[in-house]
C-alpha cells in the first residue's frame, strides 16, 4: 500500500524544483510517476480539467496533488482491452468511481463465479453526486471483474465479462 | 393509483395523499428499512414517474456512502420520489437542483434561512436539517429511473448536530409544498443556470471556508455542471465526487 504522506511529500518537493517528473518503482511492484506536465500515459487518462479525487480511492481524500500527479498501481490500473471470445461485456455508461458494494463494509453485489440474472444490479458508479446502479442486460456467470472497488472508471470501460453459457 | 394498504401518514391514506398531491401513485408505510429500497422495488415493477414512497419511520434510512440517517416516527418527512429522466445534463445536477428547490420551500417553515452544503445537505444555523440522496438505475447506456430520496427533520431531531423546522410545523403542509418543488427540479433541463448558481452561492454555507476533504483548500463555490470548486495552492480544482468536510468539522 502506498503511503499517501510520502506521495504528498514527493509532490511538494517536485513542485518547488526545476525537475519535471519523477518515477519510482518499489520491489513490491508498485510504481509511482509524478509529472508537472499533464500526460496521458499508461491506462489512466486524466480529463481536463483534472478531476483529482476521481483519480484516487476515497482513502486518498486529504491528498493535495499538483498538476499532472498520477498514482499508477501496476496491478490495479484499469485497462481497456479488446473483447474476449464468447464473453459478453458490461461497460460503464459514464465517468465516475466504481463501487463493488452498496456501502462500505457490505457484501459485493457480484464476484467472479456469481450467477447473475438479467436486471440484476452488478455495481454502483458514483458520478456527479449520484449513485448509479448498473444492471446486467443478460443472464450468465461473472467470469471477470475488471475494476477494483473505489477506483475511477472511464466511459465505455469494461466493468465485467459475463459468460452467457456459464 | 395508490397501493392498497392500511397504513396512514398524518392521518391520510395513500389514496388521499395521491389525490391531494396530484401524484399518479403513492405508497405509504408505517415503518420500512428505507424508502429507497421500496422505491427501487416498485420502480422495477414499472411504477410511473411521480410515484411517491412515504414512511412514518425508517429503520435503516441512508445517506451518501451508506451513512445512516436517523428517521424516527412522527419526526420528519422520509420519502423517495421516482422519476424517469431523459436529460443527462439535468441528471448531473439533480441533487443540487433538488436541494435548491427544497431550501426555497423550507425557508417558509424554518425559523432561519436554510443553507446548503455541497453536494446534498440542508442546514439551519443549529445543525443539519435534511439531506438528499439520488440513485439512478441504468440499463445499458440509458437511465431507467431515478429515486430522489429526501429526509427532512420537521418536528424534532434528537441527535447531535441536527436541527428541525419546529415542533408545531405540520408535516403534511411541508410535504404539500415540497413535492411540486422536487418534481419541478426533476423536470428542469440542462445544467445549473446563472440564476441557480447565484442562489446556491447565497445559500452556500461552505463558501470561503477551509476544507479538508475532498481536497485541502478553500471552498470557491459550485460550477454550472455541479462540480465543487476548491482553491488550492496549485490553483482552482473541480471535484465531482466525494464529501465536503470543512476544517472545523470532525468528520
Amino acid at each position: 500500500m502506498i503511503d499517501l504522506r510520502y506521495v504528498k511529500k514527493l509532490i511538494e518537493m517536485l513542485d518547488g524544483s526545476s525537475v519535471d517528473s519523477v518515477e519510482i518503482s518499489t520491489d513490491k511492484g508498485m510504481k509511482i510517476r509524478i509529472s508537472k506536465t499533464p500526460q496521458h500515459r499508461g491506462a489512466v487518462q486524466i480529463p481536463t480539467p483534472v478531476q483529482v479525487p476521481a483519480l484516487m480511492p476515497p482513502a486518498a481524500g486529504r491528498l493535495t496533488p499538483a498538476d499532472g500527479a498520477v498514482v499508477i498501481p501496476d496491478a490495479e490500473a484499469p485497462r481497456i482491452e479488446p473483447p474476449k471470445s464468447n464473453l459478453l461485456e458490461v461497460k460503464s455508461p459514464m465517468v465516475g468511481t466504481y463501487y463493488a458494494q452498496a456501502e462500505p463494509g457490505s457484501k459485493p453485489y457480484v464476484t467472479v463465479g456469481t450467477r447473475i440474472a438479467k436486471r440484476q444490479v452488478l455495481c454502483i458508479i458514483e458520478a456527479m453526486k449520484i449513485m448509479n446502479e448498473i444492471e446486467s442486460e443478460f443472464d450468465g456467470v461473472v467470469k471477470e471483474v475488471c475494476v477494483q472497488d473505489a477506483h475511477p472508471v472511464e466511459y465505455g470501460q469494461v466493468l465485467f465479462r459475463i459468460d452467457p453459457n456459464g | 393509483m395508490a397501493e392498497a394498504s392500511t397504513a396512514t401518514w398524518e392521518g391520510a391514506t395513500a389514496l388521499e395523499l395521491a389525490q391531494a398531491l396530484a401524484l399518479p401513485c403513492v405508497v405509504v408505510h408505517d415503518r420500512v428499512s428505507s424508502t429507497m429500497d421500496i422505491a427501487n422495488t416498485v420502480a422495477a415493477d414499472r411504477a410511473p414517474a411521480g410515484t411517491l414512497i412515504l414512511a412514518d419511520a425508517q429503520e435503516a434510512g441512508r445517506g451518501r456512502a451508506g451513512r445512516r440517517w436517523e428517521s424516527r416516527a412522527g419526526a420528519g418527512i422520509w420519502m423517495t420520489l421516482i422519476e424517469r429522466p431523459n436529460d443527462m445534463e439535468a441528471l448531473d445536477v439533480l441533487s443540487l437542483r433538488a436541494g435548491l428547490r427544497a431550501a426555497r420551500v423550507l425557508d417558509r417553515f424554518a425559523p432561519d434561512a436554510v443553507s446548503l452544503k455541497w453536494p446534498n445537505d440542508l442546514y439551519l444555523p443549529g445543525g443539519k436539517l435534511g439531506g438528499i440522496l439520488v440513485e439512478t438505475r441504468w440499463r445499458g447506456n440509458r437511465p431507467e429511473w431515478t429515486a430522489i430520496g429526501i429526509g427532512i427533520n420537521v418536528r424534532f431531531a434528537r441527535f447531535p448536530g441536527a436541527a428541525a423546522l419546529g415542533q408545531d410545523v405540520s408535516r403534511r403542509e411541508v410535504l404539500a409544498e415540497l413535492l411540486p418543488a422536487i418534481r419541478a427540479a426533476a423536470a428542469a433541463r440542462g445544467h445549473l443556470t446563472a440564476a441557480e448558481l447565484a442562489e446556491f452561492a447565497s445559500r452556500d454555507m461552505a463558501f470561503g471556508r477551509t476544507c479538508r476533504e475532498p481536497l485541502d483548500g478553500r471552498v470557491a463555490g459550485v460550477a454550472t455542471d455541479g462540480a465543487l470548486l476548491v482553491d488550492t495552492p496549485w490553483g482552482e480544482r473541480r471535484v465531482l465526487n466525494g464529501s465536503l468536510v470543512l476544517a472545523e468539522e470532525g468528520t
